[in-house]
């Protein structure tokens, strides 16, 4: 159940932002809303948990997208271990820890693309890209950080919810 | 789930060496097609029928705001059209007869005909790195990877990943493409590349071009026959700037696409391939067949 629901989120999510998210983009930069639900889930879970989660919402990303099969799956899955991993007890209603850490990850993630798939090719005009795509991206990304952490925290508390009524059950 | 507790971190570090030799083994496009379609045959479904509630919410919006231009468009359309119907039914002559000039020149395996089928844009790539894009149209419409695709009138693409019903389409604007191209005129070459800084203006890059060609503003430039997958004559579009390069001695142009990448509705994918040596006579069928 807790497998499929997060599927579900996933596929939602790739759908939503390959179809109508360009409506949204303000001066042509999306949000990247994958980073964001991975590192909720993070937040939320355990860090082999949310290393799963990550991978496959990189893998999703690389299936549909990617020259090359892993890339996506081995940022996202590095993001959700290690922002999974620290963080276990913290004060869940608290919004601080999630905006730094997504700003963090989103920060980590276009960086780490940047490199693999720019500086490689000698794109070394590193100031206009982080001026034009990487901050603003930041931005948008700190600016929807709480609403969609708010959707992933319900979706988790209502599943944590029906689990736990059914142990009581046994 | 004892193991796994256990040895978590050697897993995870065991996933990421493997993650990371699969980058290298699918550099080239070489992913488990298994895998990929049933992915894009759950998404592509979907897909479409956002783009659908999309296109179906902007045209009514739009259906209100500009009736009135609407009707004067449809007027002056109309006049077009007739005109262009005129102008077909000469052009067609004149093909006819360039076709017994061609026969003549054996000419016709180096400009073959283009068999096409539309196809609609269904999603794009929400990476802001890159412009892909996805369309309808996949293996079970008999599409390959590598097949050109245009929109516009002009070069829009090419096919770099298919899947059962959809496939992926690199645009010649995105950051990773380099194609063979020259000018009409005079047929000095050069290679078109696209770049996400100049993309933001709506132009591509045209470099490698010979110091002393004679290339100017509004030349138009076509694919070169140097472009390996690409048919040589397309038009890609329009010389807008031409600049020296000091170092390599060459010069480089700005060229606008004919082809429209903001808002794409719909492509046309050329069903031909041009992997082969430019030699080989690929549409004998084409020609002769009307």
């Amino acid at each position: 159940m807790r497998g499929f629901i997060t599927a579900v989120v996933l596929m939602v999510n790739i759908i939503l932002s390959s179809t109508v998210f360009r409506h949204i983009a303000i001066f042509g930069i999306m949000p990247n809303t994958t980073i964001i639900i991975v590192v909720s889930f993070a937040l939320l879970r355990s860090d082999t948990e949310s290393a799963a989660i990550g991978f496959f919402a990189g893998l999703l990303q690389d299936i549909l997208f990617a020259d090359a099969l892993g890339l996506n799956a081995l940022l996202y899955m590095v993001i959700g271990y290690f922002c999974g991993k620290p963080f276990r007890d913290f004060y869940r209603e608290n919004y601080l820890l999630p905006l730094f850490l997504i700003l963090g990850a989103t920060f980590f993630f276009e960086f780490a693309y940047y490199v693999t798939n720019f500086l490689f090719r000698s794109r070394l005009d590193i100031l206009y890209y982080f001026s034009r795509i990487i901050v603003p991206e930041l931005f948008y990304n700190a600016l929807l950080t709480i609403p969609v952490y708010r959707i992933i925290y319900n979706i988790n508390k209502s599943l944590e919810k029906k689990e736990t009524s059914k142990r009581k059950l046994f | 789930m004892d193991f796994l507790s256990k040895y978590k971190r050697s897993i995870f570090i065991l996933i990421v060496i493997a993650l990371i030799a699969t980058i290298a083994i699918t550099q080239n496009n070489r992913s488990p097609v298994f895998i990929n379609n049933i992915v894009s045959y759950i998404t592509a479904p979907f897909q479409k029928i956002f783009v659908g509630l999309e296109d179906w919410a902007f045209g009514k919006i739009n259906n209100i705001k500009n009736r009135d231009e609407m009707a004067m468009e449809n007027d002056t359309l109309k006049e077009e059209n007739e005109l262009l119907k005129i102008k077909l039914n000469r052009l067609e002559m004149i093909e006819k007869e360039n076709e017994a000039y061609k026969a003549l020149l054996e000419l016709s395996g180096k400009y073959p005909e283009l068999n096409v089928i539309g196809a609609e844009v269904i999603g794009y790539n929400s990476n802001n790195w890159s412009r892909t894009f996805i369309i309808d149209k996949g293996t079970k419409h008999g599409l390959k990877e590598n097949m050109v695709v245009l929109s516009g009138g002009g070069l829009c693409g090419k096919i770099t990943k298919t899947f059962y019903n959809s496939s992926l389409v690199t645009p010649i604007i995105d950051d990773s493409v380099s194609v063979g191209a020259e000018t009409k005129r005079w047929g000095n070459t050069g290679f078109i590349r696209g770049d996400i800084k100049l993309s933001e203006q709506g132009l591509v890059l045209m470099n490698n071009i010979d110091i002393e060609a004679e290339i100017l503003v509004n030349d138009e430039i076509v694919t070169s026959n140097l472009g390996e997958i690409y048919p040589p004559g397309i038009v890609i579009g329009h010389v807008t700037e031409v600049k020296e390069d000091g170092i390599d001695s060459a010069k480089y142009a700005y060229v606008k696409p004919v082809a429209q990448f903001s808002n794409l509705k719909t492509v046309l994918v050329v069903t031909d391939r041009f992997e082969m040596a430019p030699d080989e006579e690929t549409s004998a069928e084409g020609a002769d067949g009307e």
